[in-house]
C-alpha cells in the first residue's frame, strides 16, 4: 500500500463523509465541552482536598481549626455539576454519531453498493467470490464506519484532551508533570510492540484454528467414508496435530497478549509512586507552592492521560485496517459498468434468432467460440449437447446478453440485440435452468417473479400447466408457503416445476430450458420432462439436453466439448458424418448393450 | 460441569499457584492508595523526608513484586489455558468420531461441529477470564472496603453500599445489551442472505428484470439493520458514561461525607485523617472496575453454561470405536438374508426382508428412485448400523463374527457424495490404502478419467484439493472417490451413484476400464439410471425399502412394473 494511494483513499472517504459534516462538527463540539469539564474537576477536588487536609492538619494539634463547610458544599455541588455536564455531553455526543454515522454514512454506502449490483456485468459476479461481495458490503463498510466514528472520539476530542492535561499539569507542576508524561506513554509504547509480536502468533493461531475447523468439519460431514476406509484414527492423528501446534503457538501469543496489561501497570504505578514520593517531598519542604490537593489532582490527571493516548494509537492501528477496507469498497464501487444501448426497441417477439460470425472467449489467451453461425426460425427446437463442463451454458450466457461477443452479431427478429437495452433483450426470454433458484418468500410471489401484475387465476392456472398446483393445496399453507433455507417439504424436483410454472406464467415467446433431471425420482421425471414439452409447444426453444433420448427432433443440434461448437446439424446428419455426436449417442447405447 | 473440571486436573498445581499470584498481585492495587495515605498523614505534615522515601520504597517494592507475580501468573495462566483448549479439543473430536451413527445422528453434524469447534474454545477462552474475576474482584471488593473501614467505618459502609448499588444499575444495562447484540446481528445475516440471493440468482434475475426489485429489497434491509445496530450501539454508549457518573458522584458524597465525620474531634482522636479520607476516595474507582467486570461476566455466564451442557453432552455419550482389523480378504461372495431395518427414532422400517445373493466375480445393480432404501443398504452394507433382522455375511462370514474394521477392509465403497478431504490429490487417492505406490494411484486415476486432470496441472498429483474439495467439480470428486474405492485391495466394490454427475460418454469410458480393473472381484453398482443398471449380470430393483424385482435386464422388462416404467421414463420408446 503506497503513501500516495493511501493519501487519496482518506481523502475519499472524507469525500464521503461531507453530508454529515455538519453533524460531525456540532458532535466535535459538543465531546470539546465534555473534555473542558472533565478536565476541570480535578482542580475542583484539589481544592477540596487542600480544605480536607489543612483543616484536619490543625486539628489533629489540638488548635482550633476551622473548616468552611459553606464553600466544600459549594465546590462539591460544582464537581457533582462538572461530573454530570461531562457526562451528558458525551451521551450526546455518542447519541448523534451513532445515528449519523450509520444512517447516513455506512447505510448510504451500502445502499450505494447495491445499487452498483445492478449495473455490473455478470461476468464480475461470476468471477468475485459471493462471500467476498457481502463481505465488502459488511465488514469493510462497518470497519469504515467506526473509523469515522472514531475520528471525532480520538483523533478531535483525544487530542485536545490530551494537551489540555499537558498544559494544566506543567502549570500545575512542572517537575511532576514531567514524571507523568515520562511514564504514562512509556507503558503505551512498551505494549505496543508487544501486542506486535503476539499478533505473529494469533496469526498463526488463527490460521491453525481455521485448519483444524475445516478438518473437523470434513471429518464430520463425511463421517461416513472416514469410517467406510478406517481412517478414524488417522484423522485423530491430523487433529491431535493441529491442536498442538495451535496450543504452542496460542501459548506465545497469550503470554505476549496477557505481559501487556502487567507492564502498563507498573508504568502507571511508577508515574503515581513518583508523584507519591515526589508531590510528598514538596509539600513537607514546602517546595514550589505543592499541596496535598496538588498529588490528589496530579494522580487523576495521571489516570486520564492515559485514555486518550490509548485510543489515539489504537485509531492509528486501525487505521491501516481502514484504509485497506476503504480501498476494497471503493474498488467495487469503481468497477466498469455495463453500458446500455438504446437505439433499437424491444424485438416483435417472432421468435427469430440468428447468430452471425459469433466470436466469443472468456479469456483472450484462449478463444472458444469461432465464427459462429446459427439460425434459428419462430418455432425451432434448438439442442445444446455435449459432455459435463464442456461449456453448453456459453450459448445462453450470449443469448440472454449475460457476457457479450468478442466479434459479429447476434439478432433477435431481425434486430441487433447490441443496439437495444438488455432487459429490452431478455423480455422476449423465459428460462428454466438446472440450478433453481427460488428467492425467500410465498410460493405465489415466486410464481409471479417474472409477472408482478398477474391476476391470481393466472398464478393458478401457470401451476396447474406445471402440474405443481395439487402439490401447492397439499401444504397448510398452500400458495402462500414461504420458500426459505429451512424449507424442507419442498424435494428439487417440485422447486424444478415451480420454476416452470414461472415460466409458464411469463409466457415469453422463446425459451431457454436446461434439463435437469438429476436426483430427482422417476415419476418426477417423467412429469417435469412432460411439463417441459408442454412448455416448448409453440416457441423458439434452446435446450441444454443431457439425455439425447429427449432431443433427435430437435431443428438443430449444437454440439459443444471443451467449450468450442463442434458440430452443428440435425440429428440425422450428425450421426451421418459419424464424429464427436454419434459418439456420444453410441455410448448411451453402449451401456445399454 | 462435573465432566469438565477432570481437565482441569492436570493443571492442579499450576491453578493453585496462579491463584496465590493472582491474590498478590491483586493486593497491591489495595495496597497503593494506603500508602499514599501514610505519606500524606505520616510524612508530609511533619516534614519527615526518610518516612516519605520509606512509605515510597515500599510503594515501589510492591509493585515491582506485583508485577513480578503478574508476569508470572500470565506465564502459567498462557500455558494453562492452551493446554486445557487442546485436551478438550481432542478428546472431543476423539470421542465424535468414535461414535457409531445412531449416537452421532443424535446431536448431529452440525451439532457435533459447533461443539468440538465453538463451543471448547469458548470454553477455554473463559476459564482463564473467570480465574480472573473469581480471585480479584473479591480481593478488590473485600480489600477495598476493608482499609475504608480501617479509616473510617462511615466511609467504609458507604462504599461496601455503592457496590451492590453500581452492579444494580449496570447488570440490566449489559444484561440488556447482550440482547440487542443478538438481534442486531440477526438482521446483519438477513441481509447477507438476501445479498447472497441475490447474487447466486443473478441470471434469473435479470432474465426477469428485476434488479430494480432486488436492490429495493435490500435497501430496506439495509435501512432496518442500520435501525438495530443503531440502537444496540447506543445502548452500549451508555454503559462508559453512566458507569462514570455513578463512580463520580460517589466520589462526591464520599468526599462531603468525609467532611462532616472529620470535623468531629472525638473521630479525629480515634485517628480519622485527611490522607485516609483521599485514600478511600481511590477505592471507589478500583471497586467499581470490579463491578464493571462482575456485570460483563455474569452476562457471559448463561452462555457459557449452553456451551458447557453441549460440551458435556457430548462427553457423555458413549463412543463405539472400531477395533482394527487384520486385512484379511475373505471372498467376494455377498449374502443378504431376511434383513429388516428401521433408523432408530423412526416407526416405519426402511429395509424390510431383502434378501440378496451376490456370487464372487459377479457385478450386480440396485436400482431404485430416490428414497427407495438404496442407500440404507450400503449403510448396513459397510457395518454402520446392524440389521434388526436377518443376516448378511461376506465370504461365507457372517458380520457379526469378523468385526466392523474386518467388514471395512472387505467392502470398499464410493459413497454418494463423493467426499474429498483437504490436502494432495495423491493422498486423497491413497488414503484407504497408504501403501501403494505413485504409479498405482495414476493408474486407478486413469481408469477413474482423471488423467486429463492431473496432466492439466503442474503439481500433478499433488495438486493441492481445499476443503471439501471447493476447489473441483461435483463430477471430479466422484471420480477421485471412485479411483479411491478401487486402490484399496478388498473383495467387495460398491458403487453409490457415483457415475450420477459424468456424461454417458465418459461414464462408458470409465466403465470399461473398471470392468478390466476389478475382473474376478464383485461389484455393485448403486443407481437411479437405467442405462448404467442395464448391462449388469444382475439387477434388484428396489421400491419403498422392498425388492420388487430381480433378474437380467431383459427378464425384468418382462416380469417388474416399476423397472419398465423407470426405463421407459428415462430412455424413452427406444429401449
Amino acid at each position: 500500500m503506497n503513501k500516495k494511494s493511501s493519501k487519496a483513499t482518506i481523502l475519499r472517504i472524507l469525500k464521503d463523509t461531507k453530508p454529515i459534516a455538519g453533524w460531525l462538527a456540532v458532535s466535535a463540539l459538543i465531546s470539546l465541552i465534555s473534555v473542558a469539564l472533565a478536565l476541570a474537576t480535578p482542580e475542583i477536588l484539589k481544592s477540596l482536598s487542600d480544605r480536607l487536609y489543612a483543616y484536619w492538619d490543625t486539628a489533629r494539634t489540638g488548635a482550633k481549626a476551622v473548616f468552611d463547610n459553606a464553600a466544600f458544599r459549594k465546590e462539591s455541588v460544582w464537581l457533582a455539576a462538572a461530573y454530570a455536564g461531562s457526562s451528558l455531553a458525551s451521551v450526546f455526543e455518542m447519541l448523534i454519531m451513532n445515528n449519523v454515522v450509520s444512517k447516513h454514512f455506512t447505510c448510504a454506502i451500502r445502499i450505494r453498493m447495491s445499487d452498483k449490483v445492478r449495473r455490473l456485468p455478470v461476468r464480475y459476479i461470476d468471477h468475485t467470490p459471493n462471500g467476498e461481495i457481502i463481505s465488502h458490503m459488511t465488514d469493510d463498510v462497518s470497519m469504515l464506519g467506526t473509523t469515522v466514528h472514531n475520528f471525532i472520539d480520538t483523533m478531535i476530542s483525544g487530542f485536545i484532551k490530551l494537551l489540555g492535561i499537558i498544559v494544566l499539569i506543567f502549570l500545575l507542576n512542572p517537575i511532576l508533570a514531567a514524571a507523568v508524561v515520562v511514564f504514562v506513554p512509556l507503558s503505551l509504547f512498551l505494549s505496543a510492540k508487544i501486542a506486535g509480536k503476539s499478533e505473529k502468533y494469533y496469526v498463526e493461531v488463527r490460521k491453525r484454528n481455521g485448519q483444524l475447523y475445516a478438518l473437523t468439519e470434513e471429518t464430520f460431514t463425511g463421517l461416513d467414508t472416514v469410517k467406510a476406509y478406517n481412517l478414524e484414527s488417522r484423522q485423530c492423528e491430523r487433529q491431535a496435530e493441529l491442536c498442538g501446534q495451535m496450543r504452542d503457538a496460542a501459548r506465545k501469543g497469550n503470554f505476549l497478549a496477557a505481559i501487556v496489561q502487567p507492564i502498563v501497570a507498573l508504568s502507571n504505578n511508577i508515574a503515581y509512586i513518583a508523584i507519591c514520593i515526589l508531590g510528598g517531598l514538596f509539600v513537607a519542604n514546602n517546595l514550589f507552592g505543592v499541596s496535598v490537593g496538588t498529588i490528589v489532582a496530579f494522580i487523576l490527571y495521571a489516570r486520564m492521560f492515559a485514555g486518550p493516548l490509548e485510543s489515539i494509537a489504537q485509531g492509528f492501528s486501525m487505521l491501516q485496517h481502514t484504509i485497506a477496507s476503504a480501498e476494497r469498497v471503493y474498488r467495487m464501487l469503481d468497477e466498469e459498468e455495463m453500458t446500455e444501448a438504446t437505439e433499437e426497441s424491444a424485438p416483435k417477439g417472432e421468435g427469430n434468432v440468428d447468430f452471425e460470425n459469433v466470436d466469443f472467449s472468456y479469456d483472450p489467451k484462449q478463444p472458444l467460440i469461432e465464427g459462429l453461425n446459427v439460425h434459428v426460425r419462430a418455432g425451432e427446437k434448438v439442442a445444446i449437447v455435449g459432455p459435463t463442463g464442456g461449456g453448453k451454458t456459453t450459448i445462453v450466457n450470449l443469448l440472454m446478453r449475460f457476457y457479450d461477443v468478442d466479434g459479429g452479431h447476434i439478432y433477435v427478429d431481425g434486430k441487433d440485440v447490441y443496439r437495444m437495452p438488455r432487459a429490452a433483450l431478455r423480455s422476449v426470454f423465459s428460462m428454466v435452468l438446472q440450478d433453481t433458484w427460488l428467492f425467500s418468500g410465498t410460493i405465489y410471489d415466486n410464481i409471479a417473479y417474472g409477472r408482478p401484475d398477474a391476476t391470481e387465476e393466472e398464478v393458478i392456472e401457470a401451476a396447474k400447466r406445471a402440474h405443481v398446483d395439487r402439490f401447492i393445496r397439499s401444504l397448510p399453507d398452500g400458495y402462500q408457503t414461504v420458500i426459505n433455507e429451512e424449507t424442507t417439504n419442498i424435494s428439487g424436483g417440485q422447486k424444478q416445476l415451480l420454476t416452470i410454472a414461472r415460466a409458464y406464467l411469463a409466457n415469453r415467446p422463446i425459451l431457454i430450458l436446461d434439463e435437469a433431471t438429476s436426483n430427482v425420482d422417476t415419476r418426477t421425471e417423467i412429469l417435469i420432462q412432460r411439463t417441459m414439452d408442454d412448455l416448448m409447444k409453440g416457441r423458439t426453444s434452446f435446450v441444454i439436453a443431457h439425455r439425447l433420448s429427449t432431443i433427435v427432433d430437435a431443428d438443430t443440434i449444437l454440439v459443444v466439448n471443451h467449450g468450442h461448437i463442434v458440430e452443428q446439424g440435425t440429428h440425422k446428419e450428425l450421426l451421418e458424418q459419424n464424429g464427436f455426436y454419434a459418439e456420444i449417442y453410441r455410448s448411451q447405447y453402449e451401456l445399454l448393450n | 460441569m462435573k465432566k469438565i473440571f477432570p481437565f482441569l486436573k492436570p493443571y492442579r498445581k499450576d491453578l493453585i499457584l496462579m491463584a496465590v499470584l493472582c491474590v498478590i498481585s491483586t493486593l497491591e492495587g489495595v495496597f497503593l492508595p494506603y500508602l499514599m495515605s501514610r505519606i500524606v498523614d505520616e510524612g508530609i505534615p511533619t516534614g519527615n523526608m526518610p518516612v516519605i522515601l520509606k512509605y515510597g520504597g515500599m510503594m515501589l517494592a510492591l509493585a515491582v513484586c506485583s508485577m513480578l507475580c503478574a508476569l508470572l501468573n500470565s506465564a502459567l495462566n498462557a500455558r494453562v489455558s492452551a493446554g486445557f483448549s487442546h485436551d478438550l479439543t481432542r478428546s472431543i473430536f476423539k470421542k465424535a468420531t468414535g461414535l457409531s451413527f445412531e449416537t452421532f445422528s443424535k446431536i448431529g453434524t452440525a451439532g457435533l461441529l459447533t461443539r468440538s469447534t465453538h463451543d471448547v474454545s469458548t470454553i477455554s477462552e473463559a476459564s482463564s477470564m473467570f480465574v480472573n474475576v473469581v480471585i480479584v474482584v473479591p480481593i478488590l471488593m473485600i480489600g477495598g472496603a476493608v482499609f475504608a473501614m480501617m479509616s473510617d467505618p462511615v466511609l467504609g459502609v458507604v462504599l461496601l453500599a455503592a457496590i451492590p448499588l453500581t452492579f444494580l444499575i449496570l447488570f440490566p444495562i449489559v444484561k440488556n445489551l447482550d440482547k440487542l447484540w443478538k438481534l442486531s446481528d440477526e438482521y446483519i445475516d438477513e441481509q447477507n442472505r438476501l445479498m447472497r440471493e441475490r447474487l447466486s440468482g443473478i441470471r434469473v434475475i435479470r432474465a426477469f428484470d428485476k434488479e430494480a426489485h432486488e436492490h429495493k429489497r435490500i435497501a430496506f434491509a439495509t435501512e432496518e439493520m442500520a435501525k438495530y445496530i443503531i440502537r444496540a450501539n447506543v445502548h452500549a454508549g451508555y454503559v462508559n458514561p453512566l458507569c462514570m457518573l455513578v463512580l463520580n458522584l460517589a466520589t462526591v458524597g464520599m468526599l462531603l461525607i468525609g467532611a462532616q465525620r472529620i470535623q468531629d474531634p472525638e473521630l479525629l482522636a480515634k485517628g480519622l485523617t485527611a490522607g485516609g479520607i483521599i485514600a478511600t476516595v481511590q477505592y471507589i474507582a478500583l471497586i467499581l472496575n470490579g463491578v464493571m467486570m462482575l456485570s460483563w461476566t455474569f452476562v457471559f455466564l448463561p452462555h457459557l453454561k449452553v456451551c458447557v451442557n453441549r460440551v458435556t453432552e457430548v462427553l457423555d455419550l458413549r463412543d463405539d470405536p472400531v477395533e482394527p482389523g487384520d486385512g484379511t480378504l475373505y471372498g467376494g461372495d455377498v449374502s443378504i438374508k431376511g434383513v429388516s431395518f428401521s433408523y432408530p427414532d423412526s416407526e416405519i422400517n426402511a429395509l424390510s426382508d431383502i434378501d440378496i445373493e451376490i456370487k464372487a466375480g459377479e457385478t450386480a445393480a440396485l436400482i431404485g428412485g430416490t428414497g427407495s432404501g438404496k442407500s440404507t443398504l450400503l449403510k448396513l452394507l459397510l457395518a454402520f448400523y446392524p440389521p434388526n433382522t436377518g443376516s448378511i455375511s461376506i465370504g461365507g462370514r457372517p458380520y457379526e463374527q469378523i468385526g466392523r474394521a474386518a467388514v471395512r477392509d472387505n467392502v470398499s465403497a464410493a459413497l454418494q457424495k463423493g467426499m474429498v478431504f483437504e490436502g494432495s490429490l495423491l493422498d486423497n487417492v491413497r488414503m484407504g490404502y497408504p501403501k501403494a505406490s505413485e504409479d498405482d494411484v495414476k493408474t486407478v486415476l486413469d481408469i477413474a478419467q482423471m488423467t486429463e486432470f492431473v496432466d492439466s496441472h503442474e503439481e500433478g498429483l499433488n495438486y493441492h484439493l481445499s476443503q471439501s474439495g471447493a476447489n473441483i467439480s461435483g463430477g471430479q470428486k466422484q471420480r477421485i472417490s471412485i479411483a479411491r474405492t478401487i486402490l484399496k485391495p478388498a473383495s467387495v466394490y460398491v458403487f453409490d451413484d457415483s457415475f450420477s454427475a459424468l456424461d454417458y460418454l465418459t461414464e462408458s469410458k470409465l466403465r470399461k476400464a473398471l470392468n478390466r480393473r476389478l475382473t474376478g472381484k464383485t461389484q455393485i453398482i448403486i443407481t437411479q439410471r437405467a442405462a448404467t443398471a442395464m448391462r449388469c449380470d444382475r439387477i434388484f430393483v428396489i421400491e419403498q425399502g422392498r425388492i420388487v424385482g430381480s433378474g437380467t435386464h431383459e427378464e425384468l422388462l418382462k416380469s417388474c412394473t416399476v423397472y419398465r416404467e423407470i426405463v421407459h421414463s428415462q430412455l424413452g420408446g427406444e429401449a
